[in-house]
């Protein structure tokens, strides 16, 4: 998988090749159409681990609501990426891009699993604190916010909330709270001096910060380099996937030690 | 199962919490400490998991 990140910008400029309006190429919508269908599958496997890791938890556990919460958020972007991919193929008639608020819906999902993630960490009664640098990373993390809606604004689209443009305006903003919650919830685990818990939160981060970091791409990178701005944003979203696929492993193999262990204290 | 720098410094922010020293802890105080932590554990690896480590714990100062 970590392989893919280098060798999908070659393959995509090998498939682009010479040509100057890279959306009439064939190549290219091929490469793109299918990591859009290849994002989708690896969204799908890392919704399967995260169910699987839900189970784990009995009823009573706090735990088991963050698990369910972050399942659901997955499921609504599955069925999301699934209406996406329907639309490029010409399987579902036009209708604009409202439909693309229900992955705000399911940004909204993984909101309420990192609050009840923090507020469970807080209940243990160890002291987690937050660091002064992270307010600096928070800060970058909304200013990365402000560029996208001020490039929306220079592309003349700022409020017309029912284009691509306006969808991204308020996604960004709603990646900005999931980035910052998601960076008190890595403060915390890195406090645990690292570690098997610490590798699953740091790598939720960096899905969000990639799935954040793709609205503005998609809106900037057309600027500076036509032939690869088609592609940056389903790239970045690719990341996002592997690393929730990464991260549910991760997760699953703390985990299923505890069953080893009681298979080794008590067999059947 | 958490990792070694996890384990590590969960039983330092216990410690921390109970205003006691990690060398003050002896082999005789695994089973409460096992118990005190199960809350803890329990975050990460549900009810169950956090009674089974409890339960290792208590094998530990078991044997001694």
């Amino acid at each position: 998988m970590l392989a893919s990140l280098v060798a999908l910008p070659i393959v995509y400029a090998v498939a682009v090749g010479d040509v100057s309006d890279v959306r009439t190429s064939s190549g290219a919508r091929t490469v793109v159409m299918a990591l859009t269908v290849a994002v989708l599958l690896v969204e799908m496997i890392a919704l399967a681990q995260i169910i699987r890791v839900r189970a784990m938890f009995s009823r009573g556990d706090t735990a088991r609501l963050t698990w369910t919460l972050i399942a659901s958020f997955l499921l609504v972007r599955v069925l999301c990426d699934m209406r996406l991919i329907a639309g490029f193929l010409n399987l579902f008639p036009a209708g604009g891009f409202n439909f693309l608020y229900f992955y705000t819906v399911s940004d909204l999902l993984f909101i309420a699993a990192l609050t009840t993630t923090i507020r469970l960490y807080k209940g243990t009664g160890l002291k987690f604190e937050i660091k002064p640098v992270d307010y600096l990373y928070i800060a970058g993390a909304w200013a990365m916010a402000v560029a996208t809606i001020l490039a929306a604004s220079y592309q003349g689209s700022a409020t017309n909330f029912s284009s691509v443009t306006g969808y991204r305006e308020v996604a960004v903003t709603v990646g900005g709270v999931i980035v910052s919650l998601g960076l008190v919830v890595r403060r915390y685990v890195s406090q645990m001096g690292g570690g098997a818990v610490a590798r699953v939160w740091n790598t939720v981060v960096i899905a969000s910060v990639a799935r954040d970091a793709s609205h503005l791409a998609s809106l900037l990178v057309p600027i500076w380099s036509p032939r690869y701005g088609f592609f940056v944003d389903i790239y970045l979203r690719w990341i996002f996937a592997i690393c929730w696929a990464l991260a549910a492993t991760y997760q699953l193999e703390i985990i299923p030690r505890a069953a080893v262990l009681r298979e080794e204290v008590s067999p059947a | 199962m958490l990792g070694e720098a996890t384990a590590a410094n969960l039983l330092r922010h216990y410690c921390v919490k109970m205003r006691m020293s990690v060398e003050d802890i002896h082999s005789d105080q695994l089973p409460q400490l096992a118990e005190a932590m199960r809350p803890m554990l329990a975050v990460w690896l549900g009810s169950e998991g956090a009674a089974q480590v409890a339960q290792e714990l208590r094998q530990l100062e078991a044997r001694g």
